[in-house]
């Protein structure tokens, strides 16, 4: 059976409800309710089929998710002359979903959090509820280690020629770092958003712990204006890699050369990550891309809108005389977001260069935890640890 | 267990020392059996550590046992900043290879592949079987091949520079000369495998240790024995097919260990264990986890209880059920 979101009501008749939903009855009293509520875990999963339940006073109720593809406001059923409403999707294993509760009472609109599921993802923007289907598991090395051994992150103040004024960005330590010792760089744009949302400063503590990657230094960069700088921004590109550079260099041991050093990020920072590798070529040999805005056009402007113009300009420019400007990169994109297309049409571009590309999908949206649970892929692909040599 | 060696050093192979130090009841034991004085000074070789060379703080020699440092790492430092020649030459080896070792992991996966394919086909074992037993005689010819041509590399290097011979490198290997003559017994701890070969190999440690009981653990056993094989079940990238990587010093030859078995191995995994133990047969795999521990008394290895080896099945069991 394709997936289903119940658009249809024909359809949505024909999926099954759970049979914790189904011993509740049609009308069930209060205590009932209660006692189904407090007995179950939510959403109710009977894999492929997970059904949402919301109960309160309401005239409407909607499922309000990211995925792409798909309408976004999905209706819940109201069970009886009862409070509680419910909702039943079929989820493809392996899914993690994000999404709120849309609730519609006396023509007042308000989304909330599940309150029924404890499980939820933070951004910049506040909270999402998250289904985790069958067969997704957070990943371990995700999971802050309790001995506190980690590595250290501090501020730095650079005054930046290209922007005109000072810029703060924070750098990270891994753990045990000794100034004999070289270190490769990677530079992190929405860096403290990384930390924060992405739990990159754990990741990067495990992964090293693990001899997956090797010990690095890394410079988290956060924007001054977004949705100016980091769309293909030429005094962005200048900052990263005429100005940030050469004093991460001089205050931290780094190994030298392009081979060493890479550039990382999201969204639009993946954008201007890759506009600094191809304005600066020499200076960068490896590329972490996720879920890039990489938005492009066949023929004429498109209508992405003026923020995303110059990234529509550059990526023309690039398509149409594709150049090698980084040894390694790795693109991951979620298949429930608005830029999987644009992603993937990025891959076979890049590999005509001659750079080596790893490409990975999930089954996700675009979110901090989607980018969270890639990061081991990249990183390790990109800058492999001593794993395989070391034996303590 | 019992198993017939070829070589007569005293040797300990032990497991990893970091949760479940062992080295001190060794030493003991190295004592009470009269291979090591009461007072005598012991060895420790810790290249693998790399900058943390010579951090012996968490190492309990035993009682009565000074530790001294050889400093391999950080004389290869030195050796490197007085012999530019040699450094240069080195580097070109090692690039040699590197890129011969490219080579032989990119067929290694092809034909690693294959014989995993073949190993699970069902059908008609009259067939499949001799092609089974094609498909790993071409594993083994490969990593056979692949040591030689390692090994031709290298005597070339060594024939055309004498490194031991150069002047760098022969003033600290007399300076090791004594301190080693001084001592009573050697460790060679574990850490970065290839780091600690090329020292060991670069002022000729093995030549220089005369009759001393000699004492390894993890990527220190692995160095000295005939085949450095290294290994991980579930690396994060690539299918973690065991290499054979180098040719190790050779002190021993007929078993290889395997440090942290049980978390680098899926050990669970009968199959791919039993095509391991198959593939480097007649060498044991010996299962080297915390507390393992091999004795060679007078060409005879005796292993610790617990310390388990592969069969052919891909069990692990004690060695006497595979040595026999």
């Amino acid at each position: 059976m394709p997936w289903q979101m119940g658009i249809d009501p024909d359809v949505e008749a024909l999926l099954p409800l759970p049979a914790a939903l189904r011993d509740l009855g049609h009308s069930p009293d209060e205590t009932a309710i209660t006692d189904f509520v407090e007995h179950n875990a939510f959403p109710l999963a009977e894999a492929p089929f997970y059904t949402f339940v919301f109960r309160g006073a309401a005239d409407e109720v909607r499922l309000r998710h990211w995925i792409f593809g798909l309408p976004t406001s999905q209706p819940f059923t109201r069970l009886g002359a009862t409070d509680l409403w419910y909702r039943t999707v079929e989820i493809p294993d392996d899914s993690r979903v994000e999404y709120k509760i849309e609730v519609v009472r006396h023509g007042k609109v308000e989304w909330h959090s599940d309150a029924l599921n404890p499980l939820w993802a933070r951004d910049p923007f506040g909270s999402n509820s998250v289904l985790a289907a069958r067969g997704y598991e957070e990943p371990s090395w995700a999971v802050e280690d309790t001995d506190g051994s980690g590595g250290t992150i501090e501020d730095l103040v650079i005054e930046s020629e290209a922007f005109g004024g000072a810029r703060h960005v924070s750098v990270y330590r891994p753990a045990g770092y000794r100034d004999t010792r070289r270190y490769p760089l990677l530079v992190v744009h929405d860096g403290p958003e990384y930390v924060e949302y992405s739990r990159l400063s754990t990741v990067l503590d495990r992964l090293t712990e693990a001899l997956e990657i090797p010990a690095m230094v890394v410079a988290l960069v956060p924007p001054a204006d977004r949705m100016v700088e980091y769309a293909a921004d030429e005094r962005h590109a200048r900052f990263i890699a005429e100005e940030l550079l050469p004093r991460l260099e001089i205050q931290y041991s780094l190994r030298r050369g392009a081979h060493w050093r890479g550039l990382m990020g999201a969204s639009l920072g993946a954008v201007a990550a890759f506009d600094t590798a191809r304005r600066y070529p020499d200076r960068f040999g490896r590329l972490l891309l996720q879920s890039g805005s990489f938005a492009f056009t066949d023929i004429g402007e498109g209508e992405r809108g003026s923020v995303l113009e110059p990234v529509v300009r550059m990526m023309n420019a690039y398509r149409e005389s594709p150049t090698r400007i980084v040894e390694q990169a790795f693109v991951s994109v979620g298949v429930y977001e608005p830029l999987v297309s644009e992603n993937r049409a990025l891959v076979p571009v890049l590999r005509s260069t001659g750079m080596e590309v790893q490409f990975a999908e999930a089954r996700d949206g675009h979110n901090w935890e989607n980018w969270r649970d890639r990061l081991r892929d990249g990183l390790t692909w990109l800058f492999p640890g001593p794993l395989w040599m070391v034996y303590e | 267990m019992r198993r017939r060696s070829q070589r007569s050093r005293r040797l300990v192979l032990l497991g990893p020392q970091r949760v479940t130090p062992t080295l001190a009841a060794a030493t003991e034991d190295l004592v009470a059996e009269g291979a090591l004085e009461a007072d005598a000074p012991v060895a420790t070789i810790t290249a693998g550590w790399q900058d943390r060379e010579g951090s012996l703080e968490h190492l309990d020699p035993g009682a009565g046992h000074r530790l001294i440092d050889l400093g391999l790492y950080e004389r290869a430092n030195r050796v490197a900043e007085a012999d530019p020649e040699l450094v240069e030459a080195h580097h070109a080896t090692q690039r040699q290879l590197k890129e011969l070792r490219r080579v032989y992991n990119l067929r290694l996966r092809g034909a690693m592949a294959t014989w995993a394919s073949i190993s699970g086909m069902t059908g008609d074992d009259r067939l499949l079987g001799p092609e089974r037993e094609d498909a790993l005689a071409a594993i083994r010819a490969l990593d056979r091949r692949h040591l030689v041509r390692v090994a031709e590399i290298r005597a070339a290097y060594e024939a055309e520079f004498i490194p031991l011979e150069r002047e760098p490198v022969a003033n600290e290997r007399a300076d090791l000369a004594g301190l080693l003559a001084d001592v009573g017994a050697v460790v060679i701890a574990g850490g970065h495998v290839a780091t600690l070969l090329n020292r060991l190999r670069m002022f000729g440690v093995e030549s220089s240790l005369g009759n001393l009981p000699l004492i390894a653990w993890s990527a220190g056993a692995m160095a000295i024995g005939s085949r450095v094989v290294l290994f991980h079940d579930r690396p994060p990238w690539g299918p973690g097919n065991a290499e054979a990587f180098e040719i190790g010093l050779g002190l021993f030859d007929d078993l290889i260990p395997f440090p942290h078995a049980s978390g680098r191995l899926a050990l669970s995994d009968v199959d791919r264990m039993g095509r391991l133990a198959q593939r480097f047969a007649p060498d044991l795999c010996i299962l080297m986890d915390e507390g393992a521990r091999l004795d060679r008394v007078d060409d005879t290895w005796a292993a610790a209880r617990g310390t388990l080896a592969l069969d052919l099945a891909g069990a692990g069991v004690d060695l006497d059920s595979v040595a026999a």
